[in-house]
Formats: structure tokens, C-alpha cells, sequence
């Protein structure tokens, strides 16, 4: 089949809007009488609270209403403790606070300069307790513990593990062993909208929530059990999301406006301040301990990996990541031996949770600079042992699973090439020194040196998660898309609705997509882990289909011929071979409507069908992706340049190549702040950096001036067109590609992440950094 | 927004009187932007804002009679970048700010806001040491002229007292055949403000043997210090390769920077023995440039 | 304290409390939600607007000082229905995800090209590096802003 719209490279549906500055995002929004909340926040990263009074902050002029433990504790409105895996939460702190900036009380007033001077009026006394700030000491036996009460002993939160053959047949069977400690930094998503909701109880109790969110029916489910409502009784509506990354999944701020809307009466408005943003979640820091043997010949045969994820002072979706990433931690290579114990740490540090790439970059840092390790014991060019061991078509995985659509050989081969690997890098003496010559030369008084690196890293989607969606035929002939996914900038709107049109042979324009609406939309599992493409894109081309079949059916009915003599073009449905004979969308939908049976259609699919012979709880796809830098690092200062980058990805299909390159090259970008700077810095458990002016992104100055995509296509058998997602593909290959062109380059191995100047400097000055 | 009055004196006379009226509660505000933050972030809560945005007088650059500069306290970033008199009489300075924050704070801030709040991460306020630069400060008591060598006290803290308002930056007009440059050095991203800033200013004679020197760091201390000690040791010498790294290496020996987010001691006391040699080299390169001959 | 706001070539009087900054008196007073709030420090940029054609951001403008300019947010970039090339080629290029960084990045690009018509490369990330987008990778939006400045 020739496709028409699926697979072009067309702008995006919400453009317009988006450049007319007319796109309203949660923060946009306004409802009649609408206050404004404020939440007061634990200057403590770890004490008991023994008082807290908002008597003062409840008399001053123009606030409505004060929300503290006693609200909590007294009353029967809200669960005490939540939270999406383990119910460690509580809408404010009841009797201790965990981490600096731990919500201890809130208000709701007329304006927010009122709701800030409330703020202050709230007595709170604390009792300060030792705290932890980092996962090998909150493990330690005398470490102060966190959530005692629930049984969680050395501050451990979850541990998930994954065992495949017997690492220690392994170790005898392996001719070099290497093993190492890498770290990656807390870092923080930075979307550029911060959280914003408003909440708002109509006198029948049913609630209804405007929210940034990337889960509306999360929200909608763990609302209602919150408030112990029928879930029927909570409406979530999403508007634009400006930038999400993970972060605004599940309960984040929802829990306090609505309290707030339900004790004053009136709807509550919650955005947050660029500061409580890097309080309400971040991305788990990590320290992943990786070792692995190896043949002679550079054959893997085994790998065991310890994780300690640092997930903060609650649990969050941390369990979550960490699970995912025991299963993903040995990387995309035949092994036939793999341990790995994945833990989530409780420290006195804000949550940790999704992030984009999902536990993975901070193991794949591991696993691909240990590549190039063993590349470079045994003699090997990096490139060579990678395509040597990694997985193919039928692999079994270290879940056990025949991998499918994992296009690594290609990739690999297509993204060296793309860096120019092998020339004047890896190469001859000749060519080393043809590169290292000029600027490089040491003689020269040069300080600048320059490498190539490379890298992979697989990422699984979700196991069992449902899309559904509906499609309407309008009177105009267009058609409306219902549709739960949330549009954050990674472009569903545009995808689906390409679906849609390639499907019905309409043009783009004639598809319009509905926000997602809890009342309208159809339920989704959530907008997450690169999910949309496959799931809901699947849903939509069984919706359009069956639109499909009402038009052709009507159509066949009206016209008295075979459905099969009917051709759909145009937005129209006419007898083959005589295009006036027929009927326009907008006719066949009168006339529908007329009868009784209006044309709408729904689409279903579900991860729970069996894919094969498979089991049925295997991951619906993995992301392939890879990643190639060129560095140049100056010997003097430490700073790394990094000259040009390759992002590369394994799609199944590109449903829309110029969406799909934004895709690889922002996530990769992400990356590269990552790589270089991005941290959370935290003294004595107080965040030092937790404002832009201190936190610092990749800028226009920050992105190599070549930068490069590479997709490959290896259809998925289950993917629309063959399409799977491929939104978190490149961002944990950036920091180990450029570690090891440092490596090369320098001939200094970095293991902690971010390779600041300083850790760089300090690595070629031979001085130990941090004690290891 | 915490809650503030705000009020547009029209002359300096009056914005001085309401100084004096206000005592504590008042404070200056000229383009406002270092203090809006501060109180976005309770960090300082005003009752009286005075600002200085419709005093004539107060706005723009100006070449002074001999070929100095004057710089008057509305006068932003940008306009400081891009003075054809700043080009001309001190283009070090428009080199400087030129890294000042980014364009959109460069179009609201002004360079006397940024002395005034005294970071130290200030980039123009090294190159206004080496310039030799002088402040005017005008209170309802009088007038007087500050050096910027004696201004900062300490982080966030000038020798201004409670009644006063800097007018003016005065830039003494420059001796022939001076060149310099503004070297900055960020680690983490280009826009991130700088772990270090070096400027350096140097008089060559027909034998390109140092007639003058002039250096200065920024950010590395709790204030912009010039070092004359290592002004001396280059005076009345060639300047070799060997001395440059000389002159960063006793740099180097001379600072104690805090460790912090951009770097421990170890890194920055490194980055000053590197920069304070670039910026020599720069010096020179420039020089060169401009007709030096040097054997 | 009662402003005279000249937006987008339109004078508005609106009432405000001297301590209100720019931002929130177009958003909130005059429902221009186009200028977004990102960071709250000048750092993002997307609250950009262009006071008398140079960007400034307004998250950290006092209203009051804007009075007696020509304030131009995003809202003003199209004329006569019609999109202003920047805004054509911002679609066409990808140039933008998420969106929330774009009302800022086309008026920074705006006063880019206003300035500069034909700029380089070097002088597009010069000029706008003090933006941020945290969706794209920016090559998007070099291209479409050297697009738009080809005429």
C-alpha cells in the first residue's frame, strides 16, 4: 500500500496556534472567582513537626481558605497517606517533614500577593532531625531512616532484581573480568511550564480539574480514591502541555488545590514557582556498580549490575523506574549470564520519578563506557565489539524474551559512519597523528585534543496499558479524533491525525483532535515511556477503519452497490470508476445522524493480546536507539567542546520524519546539559541551585554546530505501519558517546556524571575526585 | 509580588531627599533587575521603591573633555555595548558586557545597578578596575567621587551609605598606546555566569617592554581585585612566554576562591593561573594588531 | 497607579498596583497570554516582548516602566490575518514542541531580524542564546529563523 500522509514530513496541526501565541496551557486559564493557592514549604530537609497553627493566616483579609494536618487528621475528606506504589505521601505533612520544601500548609486567597503574606503568618515549630542525603550512606545500619513506620528498613524502598543463567558459571567461563562504579547526578526536567491546576467542587460534589497533566486518567482515578469520590465524580481536563519529560505524571499538585476549591468553595488555582518545581520532582541520581566478563575474542558472557537509585523522601514512581531498569541494566547484548538488583533509597531529598529515559541513562552511562573499556583491554575497536555482541532479531533478552524489531546492526553501522568513525579516529598511526597534529600538537603549544565515541541503549515501553479512542464524522465532512493522549510537544496531535487522514484519504486540515477531556475522551493508560505512537496510534487506525466501514456501508446502501465497487477518496465515498456517484462525508453523516446511528467509530488496543507465541506480559516494543559525539577537550581547562553529534534511532516507521528528527535531537539535547552540568546541588540536604539563574540548560551555545539524526526502520509487527515510539532513544547514549571520546581523546576515563571542567582537569591532573 | 510603592523622582535633588526621607525603607531602584529577583524570591522585602527612570540627566554615555568616558546610572548594558564612545574610548568595557546575563537583561539593567547590587560575578566590574574608573555618589549631605578600587566592601555590600545614589561612572581618559582585553571563562554552559573574568590592560613601549600593566579578576574573590603584585613583576619587562606563565602562576598564589557550584579551590586557583596567562597573550596579540612591533 | 499601555499599536489605561510587573499586567489585565511565565528570573525568556523593538522580559519589568513605549508581544506578530514568515517558518522548520518557549523565541527573532535581516548563523545563536527551549534541539529553530530572514 502507497502511503499518502503517513510517513510525510508535514508541519504540525497545532502550529498555528502555537505561533500565534493562542495555545492555552493550564497557566493560561481562568474560571469565574477563582483563588489563588500557596503552599508553605519545610525550610528543614529532616524534622518533626510539633506545631502547626494557621489561625493568624485564616483572619487576614482576603483568604479563604487554610489547609494544615488538621484538616487531615480531624476530618474524613481526604485518605491520610497516598501515593502511586507505596502510601508514604500526605496532601501536607503530618508528622514529620522529609525534605526541603516538603508542603506543610497551604492557603487559598484572593490574590497571590495575599496568599504569599498568609504564608507567613502560619506558626510552624520543628524539631530538626538528622537526615541522609545520599543512597550508600542511607543505607548504612546507623543511618537515620526515613519511613520507619512502613517497615522500611536501611531506608530501602524497593529493590526489583533480574536473573538470567548463573553469573558465577559466568566469572569461570570469562577470560577478563572488569568491573567499575559509575554516578549520575540528580538533575531536574526543567519543562518550561511549571506545574499549574485549577480545581474546582460544583455544589453536587463532582470535581472538576484543569491540569497540566501527562495522566488524565491518573489523576482522575488517584483523585477520587484520594477524596474517596466515585471516580465518575472527578472530571480532568487537559489543556496544552508545555513540556512534560515525566514530570507531570500522577498526583502532583492536583491534591492540594482541590482541598483548598473543597474548603473554600470556590476553585483554586496552584502554579507553582520555578523553586517548588525542582521540589515536587526530579530524576533519580544514581550510583550503578556493573561487572562484567568477557572472552578473549570479545565475546560477553556475563554481566552483573548493582543500582542504588536515590529516590528521595518519597517513594513517587521511583519503584517503577527501578523495576523497569533492573530488566534493562545489562544493555542490548547477547549475555548469557545477568544479574542485576535494582534498589530505590530513600534520602531526605525531593522525589525522584519518571524522567525521560526512565532509570536507563543512568545505567547505559555504565554498560556503554564499559564497552569501550573492554574494547581497549582486549585491543578491539569499539565499534567492532559492540556489533559483535549485541542483540538482533530473536535474541533472547535478559528477561528471556526473542527481542523483535531492534535494528541495532544498521544503526550502529549508519551512526559511525555518520560521525566518520574510522577516519582519522581508530585508524591508522598515520591518521591518529594527522589529527592530532595542528592545533593538538603538543610541540605546537597547542591544548586542545580531539575523539570519537560511540553508543547504544535499549529502553523498554509499558507492559499491559490500554488506548482507546473515538472518531466522529461531522456534518462539514470533517472528522472530530477523541482522544485521551495529551499533546506536551512530542507531536500525537499531528501523528494521529495523519493516521486518521492517511486511513480516510482526507486531507490533514479535515482532522481535528479534541483535548482530552475525562467526560469526553475515551480512557488511556497515561502519556508516557514513548507509548502514544504504538498504542494509541494502534487504537486510531482500528477508529478510522471502522469509520470507514459505517461510510462504506451507508454509502453501499444509499447507492445500491457492492460495498467492494466503492472507492473512499476526497472525503468522499463513490462508485469506482464514476467519482459523481456518490456521497460526501457530511451527507453520509446527515444522513446517519437521520437514521438514528451516527457515524462514530471507536478504536481499542490493548498490550494484554498475545503477540506470538510470546508470553503476554512481554513489553510492547523496546526503543533502539544510539548515539555518536566527536569532543574536543582543552587540556588546560578541562572544557569539553563538543563539535558534533549523531542521534540515531530505530523507529519501525517514521509516521512523520520531521517530528521524529525533533524528537532524537531534543531528547539527545536534553542530554547534553546532562552530560556536561546539569545537577541538583544540595549542602546539608538544602538544594543550593533550584532556580534557572543557577541551574543551567543547554543553550543555542551549548549544541554542537553539526548535529545529526539517523533513522533506521525495522517494521514492528505490532506497530501502526510498523511504527513504534521513539521519544526517549537518544538521551542516555550523549553522556557515555562523549565519555568515551574523551576518552580517546585525552586518554582519561570519566565514571561520574556531570563530566564538569573541574572533574575533567582533575582526571588528567591524576588527582583523585570524590575518594574513588 | 510582594507589595511596594513606587515613585519617579523627576530631578537627583529630589530622588536624594526621599533617601534621606525613607532611611531604611527606601532604596533605589534604576533598571530594577538584580532587585526584582531579590524580592521575587523574599530574599528583600521593600516598602519604597525611588526610581531613577525620569531623571534627564541620568541617561546615557557621553565622551568627557580629554577623551574620558561618562556613564550615567540609566544607561543599560546594551547601550554600553554598543556606545560608539565606549568603542572608541574604552572598548574593553564593551567587550565585558557584552557578556553581562543575556540581551534582554542587558536592554533592562543597567552597568550602575550591576556595581550597586556588587556581585561578584559582575563581569564589567574588573574591567572598570583596570580602567581606573570613579563613581559619583550624590546624597541630600553632598557629592563625592569614589574610585572603584575602594567601592565593593565585600559581597553584595559598596561603600554607599544608606542616603546614597551613584549618578555617574567616570573613565579617565586612556594613555596612548594601551590595549587589553576582557577574558571570561564559564565551565559549565556559555551562559551560566563566570567562574572567572580577567582584565587586563597593558602600555607597550617601542621596545615591547611593559611600560604599564594593569590586571584584574572577577568572580574568583568575594570582590573584583586588581593584583598589583603582579602588575609590578611585568613592568620594565619583555613579555615572554615565560613570564606570562610566570604572571599566572604567582596569580594563581595570590587568590583564595570559595569553592562552590562552578568549582572547588583546586579548580578556580588553576583557572586563574590559565586565564591571567590568556589574557596576557590576548593583550599582546592585540597589540601586535594594532602596530606594536614586537622583536 | 493608572498606566497608558501603547500594545501592539493599540493604548490601553489599565489600572495597576505600582509593585505589578509587566508580564502579569498583560496576561492577567489585558489577556495577552501569549508571553509565558518560565522561570521568573529573566533567564528563559519566554515572557519575551519587544519594548520600542528591543526584547526585554517582562517577568521582571515593573508596568510602570513600560509606559511611553511600544510594547509588542506575539499576540501582534501577524498582520491582517496573514503569519509572519517567522511564524511560517517556525511550523515548517519543527522549530518548536511543546510551544510554551515560541511566543518568547519568535519576538527575540523578531527583533533579530528587524536588526539584521540577513543574519548568519554565529549571529542567530549569538543573538538568541539567551532563550531556552528545553523540547528542541535549537538547529530547528536556527533553520527556520535564517529561513524567515531570506525573505
Amino acid at each position: 500500500m502507497t502511503l499518502r500522509t503517513v510517513g510525510q514530513p508535514v508541519g504540525r496541526i497545532d502550529g498555528e496556534e502555537k505561533v500565534r501565541g493562542e495555545a492555552r496551557y493550564a497557566i493560561d486559564l481562568k474560571v469565574p472567582g477563582m483563588l489563588h493557592g500557596r503552599i508553605l514549604r519545610s525550610p528543614y530537609p529532616h524534622a518533626r513537626l510539633l506545631h502547626v497553627d494557621a489561625a493568624k493566616a485564616a483572619q487576614l483579609p482576603g483568604v479563604r481558605a487554610v489547609l494544615t494536618r488538621d484538616d487531615i487528621l480531624r476530618g474524613d475528606r481526604v485518605e491520610r497517606r497516598y501515593g502511586r506504589v507505596y502510601k508514604d505521601q500526605s496532601v501536607v505533612a503530618l508528622d514529620r517533614v522529609r525534605y526541603v520544601g516538603d508542603p506543610v500548609a497551604a492557603v487559598a486567597a484572593v490574590d497571590r500577593e495575599t496568599a504569599e503574606e498568609a504564608l507567613q503568618l502560619v506558626e510552624v515549630e520543628y524539631e530538626e532531625l538528622p537526615g541522609v542525603f545520599d543512597p550508600v550512606a542511607a543505607m548504612a545500619p546507623d543511618a537515620p531512616l526515613l519511613h520507619e513506620a512502613l517497615g522500611k528498613q536501611r531506608n530501602v524502598c524497593s529493590l526489583s532484581t533480574t536473573v538470567r543463567g548463573d553469573v558465577e558459571q559466568g566469572w569461570r567461563e570469562s577470560d577478563l573480568i572488569v568491573e567499575e562504579t559509575y554516578t549520575s547526578a540528580t538533575t531536574q526536567h526543567c519543562h518550561l511550564e511549571p506545574h499549574g491546576c485549577i480545581v474546582a467542587f460544583d455544589p453536587s460534589g463532582r470535581v472538576t480539574v484543569w491540569s497540566g497533566t501527562q495522566t488524565p486518567y491518573g489523576v482522575k482515578m488517584n483523585l477520587a480514591e484520594l477524596f474517596r469520590l466515585e471516580p465518575e465524580r472527578v472530571r480532568v481536563i487537559v489543556p496544552y502541555v508545555g513540556g512534560g519529560y515525566g514530570a507531570k505524571s500522577h498526583l502532583k499538585i492536583e491534591p492540594i488545590a482541590a482541598f483548598l476549591a473543597w474548603k473554600s468553595g470556590a476553585p483554586v488555582r496552584i502554579v507553582l514557582k520555578r523553586q517548588e518545581v525542582f521540589f515536587t520532582i526530579t530524576k533519580h541520581g544514581a550510583v550503578t556498580r556493573m561487572k562484567t566478563g568477557v572472552k578473549r575474542d570479545g565475546t560477553l558472557v556475563a554481566r552483573q549490575v548493582e543500582i542504588l537509585y536515590d529516590t528521595g523522601a518519597y517513594a513517587e514512581g521511583g519503584p517503577l523506574v527501578a523495576k523497569k531498569a533492573a530488566t534493562l541494566a545489562a544493555g542490548p547484548y547477547k549475555l548469557a549470564h545477568v544479574k542485576t538488583e535494582s534498589y530505590c533509597i530513600y534520602t531526605n531529598k525531593p522525589s525522584a520519578g519518571a524522567f525521560r529515559g526512565y532509570g536507563v541513562p543512568q545505567v547505559a552511562l555504565a554498560y556503554e563506557s564499559q564497552m569501550d573499556r573492554i574494547a581497549e583491554v582486549l585491543g578491539m575497536d569499539p565499534l567492532e565489539l559492540r556489533l559483535k555482541n549485541v542483540v538482533e532479531e530473536g535474541s533472547r533478552f535478559a528477561t528471556g524474551e526473542a527481542l523483535h524489531s531492534v535494528g541495532f546492526k544498521p544503526l550502529l553501522v549508519q551512526v559511525a559512519q555518520a560521525i566518520g568513525w574510522g577516519k582519522a579516529e581508530g585508524g591508522t598511526a598515520g591518521e591518529k597523528k594527522a589529527e592530532r597534529g595542528g592545533a593538538g600538537d603538543p610541540k605546537a603549544g597547542g591544548t586542545r585534543r580531539r575523539g570519537k565515541g560511540l553508543a547504544i541503549m535499549i529502553k523498554s515501553s509499558n507492559m499491559e496499558s490500554t488506548s482507546r479512542c473515538g472518531l466522529q464524522v461531522n456534518d462539514d465532512g470533517t472528522v472530530t479524533v477523541l482522544t485521551s493522549t495529551v499533546e506536551m510537544g512530542q507531536g500525537p496531535r499531528t501523528m494521529l491525525a495523519q493516521i486518521v487522514a492517511e486511513e480516510l484519504a482526507l486531507p490533514l486540515q479535515a482532522v481535528r483532535v479534541h483535548q482530552p477531556d475525562t467526560d469526553v475522551t475515551p480512557f488511556d493508560t497515561m502519556t508516557t515511556a514513548s507509548r502514544s505512537t504504538f498504542f494509541m496510534g494502534n487504537a486510531m487506525v482500528r477508529a478510522a477503519a471502522e469509520a470507514r466501514r459505517q461510510l462504506v456501508a451507508l454509502a453501499s446502501q444509499l447507492l445500491e452497490v457492492r460495498p467492494d465497487d466503492l472507492v473512499v477518496e476526497g472525503g468522499r465515498v463513490s462508485v469506482r470508476g464514476s467519482p459523481d456517484k456518490g456521497f460526501g462525508f457530511g451527507d453520509l453523516a446527515r444522513r446517519a445522524r437521520e437514521q438514528g446511528s451516527p457515524l462514530q467509530a471507536e478504536g481499542v488496543f490493548e498490550a494484554k493480546e498475545p503477540h506470538g507465541e510470546e508470553p503476554v506480559s512481554i513489553p510492547s516494543f523496546y526503543l533502539v536507539g544510539a548515539g555518536a559525539a566527536e569532543v574536543e577537550v582543552d587540556t588546560e581547562t578541562g572544557q569539553v567542546r563538543l563539535l558534533r553529534y549523531v542521534a540515531g534511532a530505530d523507529a519501525g516507521k517514521a509516521l512523520n520524519p520531521l517530528l521524529a528528527g525533533g524528537q532524537l535531537r531534543g531528547d539527545a539535547t536534553i542530554g547534553i546539559g546532562q552530560t556536561f552540568f546539569e545537577e541538583m546541588v544540595f549542602e546539608g540536604g538544602q538544594p543550593v541551585n533550584a532556580t534557572f539563574l543557577q541551574y543551567v540548560l543547554p543553550s543555542f551555545k551549548d549544541i554542537p554546530e553539526l548535529f545529526d539524526t539517523v533513522i533506521v526502520e525495522t517494521p514492528h509487527r505490532n506497530g501502526p505501519y510498523g511504527a513504534k515510539g521513539i521519544a526517549e532513544s537518544t538521551i542516555a547514549c550523549v553522556a557515555p558517546a562523549v565519555g568515551n571520546a574523551i576518552r580517546r581523546a585525552v586518554g582519561v576515563r570519566l565514571r561520574d556524571l556531570p563530566f564538569t571542567t573541574e572533574r575533567v582537569l582533575r582526571a588528567l591532573a591524576g588527582l583523585q575526585d570524590g575518594g574513588r | 509580588m510582594a507589595r511596594f510603592d513606587l515613585s519617579f523622582p523627576e530631578t537627583v535633588e529630589e530622588a536624594c531627599q526621599a533617601l534621606a526621607q525613607d532611611g531604611s525603607d527606601g532604596r533605589i531602584v534604576a533598571g530594577g533587575v538584580a532587585l526584582m529577583i531579590l524580592v521575587k524570591h523574599g530574599l528583600y522585602r521593600p516598602r519604597r521603591l525611588i526610581s531613577l527612570k525620569r531623571i534627564r540627566g541620568l541617561a546615557g554615555v557621553q565622551e568627557t573633555e580629554g577623551g574620558g568616558v561618562r556613564l550615567g546610572a540609566m544607561a543599560t548594558h546594551h547601550e554600553v555595548e554598543l556606545s560608539p564612545v565606549v568603542h572608541r574610548r574604552a572598548p574593553v568595557l564593551a567587550e565585558a558586557t557584552a557578556h553581562v546575563a543575556n540581551l534582554r537583561i542587558r536592554n533592562m539593567g543597567t552597568l550602575v545597578g550591576d556595581l550597586c547590587h556588587a556581585d561578584n560575578h559582575s563581569d564589567p566590574a574588573p574591567v572598570l578596575l583596570v580602567l581606573d574608573a570613579r563613581a559619583r555618589a550624590v546624597s541630600a549631605r553632598g557629592s563625592r567621587e569614589v574610585p572603584f578600587a575602594q567601592f565593593f566592601v565585600d559581597t553584595y555590600q559598596t561603600v554607599l551609605a544608606e542616603d546614597e545614589l551613584l549618578t555617574e561612572v567616570f573613565i579617565p581618559p586612556a594613555p596612548p598606546r594601551l590595549a587589553g582585553c576582557y577574558v571570561r571563562f564559564s565551565g559549565h554552559s556559555s551562559i551560566d555566569w563566570p567562574t572567572l573574568g580577567a582584565a587586563c590592560m597593558l602600555r607597550l613601549g617601542e621596545d615591547a617592554r611593559v611600560q604599564e600593566a594593569r590586571l584584574a579578576l572577577g568572580s574568583v574573590t568575594a570582590v573584583p581585585q586588581r593584583l598589583p603584585e603582579i602588575e609590578a613583576m611585568l613592568v620594565g619587562q619583555a613579555l615572554t612566554a615565560d613570564l606570562m606563565t610566570e604572571a599566572g602562576r604567582r596569580a594563581a598564589r595570590l587568590v583564595d576562591p570559595p569553592a562552590d557550584a562552578r568549582g572547588s579551590t583546586w579548580y578556580k586557583k588553576r583557572m586563574v593561573e590559565v586565564f591571567v596567562r590568556r589574557a596576557l597573550e590576548e593583550t599582546l596579540r592585540r597589540a601586535r594588531a594594532n602596530g606594536v612591533q614586537i622583536p | 497607579m493608572t498606566l497608558a499601555l501603547r500594545v501592539n499599536g493599540q493604548t490601553h489605561p489599565v489600572e495597576v498596583e505600582p509593585y505589578e510587573l509587566l508580564l502579569d499586567v498583560l496576561r492577567d489585565r489585558l489577556n495577552l497570554t501569549g508571553p509565558k511565565d518560565g522561570c521568573g528570573e529573566g533567564v528563559c525568556g519566554a515572557c519575551t516582548v519587544l519594548l520600542d523593538g528591543r526584547p526585554i522580559s517582562s517577568c521582571l519589568l515593573l508596568a510602570a516602566y513600560a509606559e511611553g513605549s511600544e510594547i509588542a508581544t506575539v499576540e501582534g506578530l501577524a498582520r491582517d490575518g496573514g503569519l509572519h514568515p517567522l511564524q511560517r517558518a517556525f511550523i515548517e522548520h519543527g522549530a518548536f514542541q511543546c510551544g510554551y518557549c515560541t511566543p518568547g523565541m519568535l519576538m527575540m527573532a523578531k527583533a533579530l531580524l528587524d536588526r539584521t535581516p540577513r543574519p548568519s548563523e554565529a549571529q542567530v545563536r549569538e543573538f538568541m542564546s539567551g532563550n531556552i527551549c528545553r523540547c528542541t534541539s535549537y538547529v530547528e529553530i536556527i533553520q527556520a529563523v535564517l529561513r524567515a530572514g531570506d525573505g
